[in-house]
């Protein structure tokens, strides 16, 4: 199994639970939702709580009506430039808790830092 | 009402159509079937027997719904179960309508008729130990598509031991839904064990169930993590389910496929499947780097 594979998100609750947030930020109540992607409105509140499998033709009507792309499902970065591997960094990011997060972000400054600073790679 | 002897000729020759319009549908030559049943049902009006002519209805409904016809009988369907005190063919009619809603598939209303089915069938003489579990399959088909799985394996096993008996393909049929409930609750042995069994008889019946039990059985090898079982699965499915022509079957092939790759570490492949299947749908111009990064397989069911 890769490690892409590992990462990906199995936890159907989880993308219930994007969904229900998604739903709430276009301010859209489930029955109004549910109408406009076909299915009924006690579906749709079984599928929030992971209870609910739908069709291919059903999960896709509900992602296009977010026009939810990877960055919509990741928090609002633009999907066209991610990788499938810089996603997986993310939703990896995404377990930490918010101390690790902060040190990642850290560590991230400080490799630009490298980067960009007197020495670095780009900076002569 | 005494029947005369006109009438005697006259359902004799309605239980003759009858005869040869049911052998017809079960050898499954339907369009000849629907033109005798058509036949025994002009003949049936002539009978001062109304119970007779909606069984006549009835049996030529059975098979226009086969055809895709449902829609030219729904109405006469409904009319025979709000009058009818006649177990049988209420039975009959509620049935048939559920199939209908099967086919546009509307579960919630089909779930509705499937249930008045099966309790009028329990009225209905013991011997008929057929209908009984049709009745009972048709409720786990229902339940399937509303994702109550659980309660979709109490009325499979309730199908299979209400009729011993039953032909091998039809029970094939059964034990291949029941395989995919166990299958999508985690039970997997006993899931492949049902799917193996099925598939078998599939095979040499050379039958459209076919794509079902490599569907199924793809999924249930990514569930335990053998991606390359799955994968030749899914590409079973996918090329049986394109020379049939049978969509909704091709578009959970080439998902499956995509999956089974994705998990063999196949990126290009994997995302070359998606692309297809994204091509299938329109407005979704990001499904291939979604279904790339994430698993929503626990979210597909593919009966649904």
């Amino acid at each position: 199994m890769t490690v892409a594979t590992v990462h990906k998100i199995r936890q159907v609750e989880l993308v219930g639970r994007k969904i229900r947030q998604l739903r709430k930020q276009h301010k859209l109540t489930q029955t109004e939702l549910a109408s406009r992607i076909g299915i009924h409105q006690s579906d749709l509140s079984r599928m929030e709580k992971g209870e609910y499998r739908v069709s291919l033709d059903t999960l896709f009507r509900i992602l296009s009506e977010f026009e939810m792309s990877m960055g919509a499902f990741f928090g609002e970065v633009k999907k066209q430039s991610l990788s499938s591997e810089q996603v997986d960094l993310l939703s990896r990011i995404q377990d930490l808790d918010s101390q690790s997060r902060r040190d990642v972000e850290d560590f991230i400054e400080f490799k630009r830092a490298q980067r960009t600073g007197p020495g670095g790679e780009h900076g002569t | 009402m005494r029947a005369t002897d006109s009438d005697l000729g006259t359902r004799e020759r309605y239980e003759e159509l009858r005869r040869l319009g049911v052998e017809h549908a079960t050898n499954g030559r339907l369009d000849e079937a629907a033109a005798l049943l058509r036949q025994a049902l002009e003949v049936a009006s002539e009978i001062a027997d109304p119970d007779l002519r909606d069984r006549g209805f009835c049996n030529l409904s059975t098979v226009l719904v086969s055809l895709g016809e449902g829609v030219e009988v729904i109405g006469g369907l409904r009319e025979i179960l709000l009058r009818s005190s006649d177990p049988a063919n209420c039975r009959l009619s509620a049935y048939n309508i559920a199939r209908i809603y099967e086919q546009r598939k509307e579960a919630k209303k089909g779930l509705f008729y499937a249930k008045i089915a099966r309790e009028r069938g329990s009225h209905v003489k013991p011997e008929d130990s057929e209908w009984v579990a049709s009745d009972h399959n048709q409720m786990g088909n229902f339940l399937v598509a509303e994702s109550y799985f659980e309660e979709a394996i109490r009325e499979y096993e309730a199908a299979l031991a209400a009729d011993p008996g039953m032909l091998p393909s039809r029970r094939a049929a059964i034990c291949g839904n029941l395989g995919y409930c166990f299958l999508m609750t985690g039970e997997l042995h006993k899931g492949f064990a049902l799917k193996f069994e099925s598939l078998r008889e599939f095979r040499y019946h050379r039958s459209e169930n076919l794509v079902i039990a490599h569907l199924d059985l793809a999924f249930g090898y990514l569930e335990v993590g053998r991606p390359r079982n799955a994968e030749r699965h899914a590409r079973k499915a996918l090329e049986t389910a394109e020379s049939l022509g049978l969509e909704t079957e091709v578009k959970n092939a080439m998902y499956l496929l995509g999956e089974a790759l994705h998990h063999l570490g196949d990126e290009t492949r994997a995302r070359r499947q998606f692309e297809q299947l994204q091509s299938r749908f329109e407005g979704a111009p990001f499904l291939a780097d979604f279904l790339l990064a994430v698993d929503v397989r626990r979210m597909i069911n593919l009966r649904a």
